[in-house]
């Protein structure tokens, strides 16, 4: 923890942090077709943070957002109603969360095997056996089908 | 020859790999929820996370498949990254 915070704090390590955050910008505008995460992943997962309501808006705007893109066409879609350790209720949390994400939650990405919403915690590890259960499915559904066939014929990214 | 039998080795090993993107906004736990996923049960306590500026990368095996994640920054200044 130590070595890290000295590193952050030096001028090197701050340009090396600067650098890593804006490498996908300037690797696209460079190289436009190399590397995309969107283009690149197999499905995707979004996480919502179940315990803070006031933010579930401001959530199902970057989601809809994301689901919208032509990038992520075809791709699976998992909703992590997250933080549910911290609910009285946390059964319900993969519910409200799914009725607050609307639609795009529902649908996921046009053109893929649509989305499913799970309540996760970090504590058990992992969540739990819904959230294993749950990426199972992901899994399953990210690796077949047409957008899986088309990662398949290019080139893995590095 | 050589080429040819190192490609086919390569190919008749070469293990599946499912790439799988993590996003959400800030504070949302994508970062804890990848550790939670990376990490063995075994370990109780987790480690403090901290706000990711760029991307975190995880390693994960689901029923027999490679599965790459990605964990990216979720603060609202970064969230143009998440799609280039």
């Amino acid at each position: 923890m130590r070595e890290r915070e000295e590193r952050e704090s030096t001028p090197i390590g701050a340009c090396a942090r600067a650098l890593h955050l804006f490498y996908p910008l300037v690797a696209h505008f460079f190289f436009p077709q190399t590397k995309s995460y969107y283009r690149d992943a197999h499905g995707l997962v979004f996480v919502v943070d179940a315990a803070d309501q006031t933010r579930w808006e401001e959530a199902r705007a970057a989601l809809e957002d994301a689901v919208r893109h032509p990038d992520l066409a075809g791709a699976p879609l998992l909703v992590v109603a997250n933080k549910s350790d911290a609910l009285p209720t946390a059964a319900a949390a993969a519910d409200d969360v799914a009725t607050a994400m609307g639609p795009a939650a529902a649908d996921g990405p046009p053109g893929g095997p649509g989305g499913l919403v799970v309540s996760g915690a970090a504590r058990p590890a992992g969540g739990g056996a819904a959230l294993g259960h749950a990426l199972a499915w992901l899994v399953a559904r990210a690796r077949r089908g047409r957008r899986a066939d088309a990662l398949r014929a290019r080139p893995a990214p590095t | 020859m050589f080429t040819l039998l190192s490609g086919l080795y390569d190919l008749a090993t070469a293990r599946e790999e499912v790439r799988l993107l993590i996003i959400g906004l800030d504070a949302a736990g994508k970062t804890t929820l990848l550790n939670a996923l990376t990490q063995s049960s075994a370990s109780a306590s987790m480690p403090a996370t901290r706000p990711t500026v760029g991307l975190n990368v995880g390693r994960l095996d689901v029923g027999g498949c490679s599965v790459m994640l990605w964990d990216l920054g979720g603060a609202s200044g970064l969230r143009t990254i998440w799609e280039r």
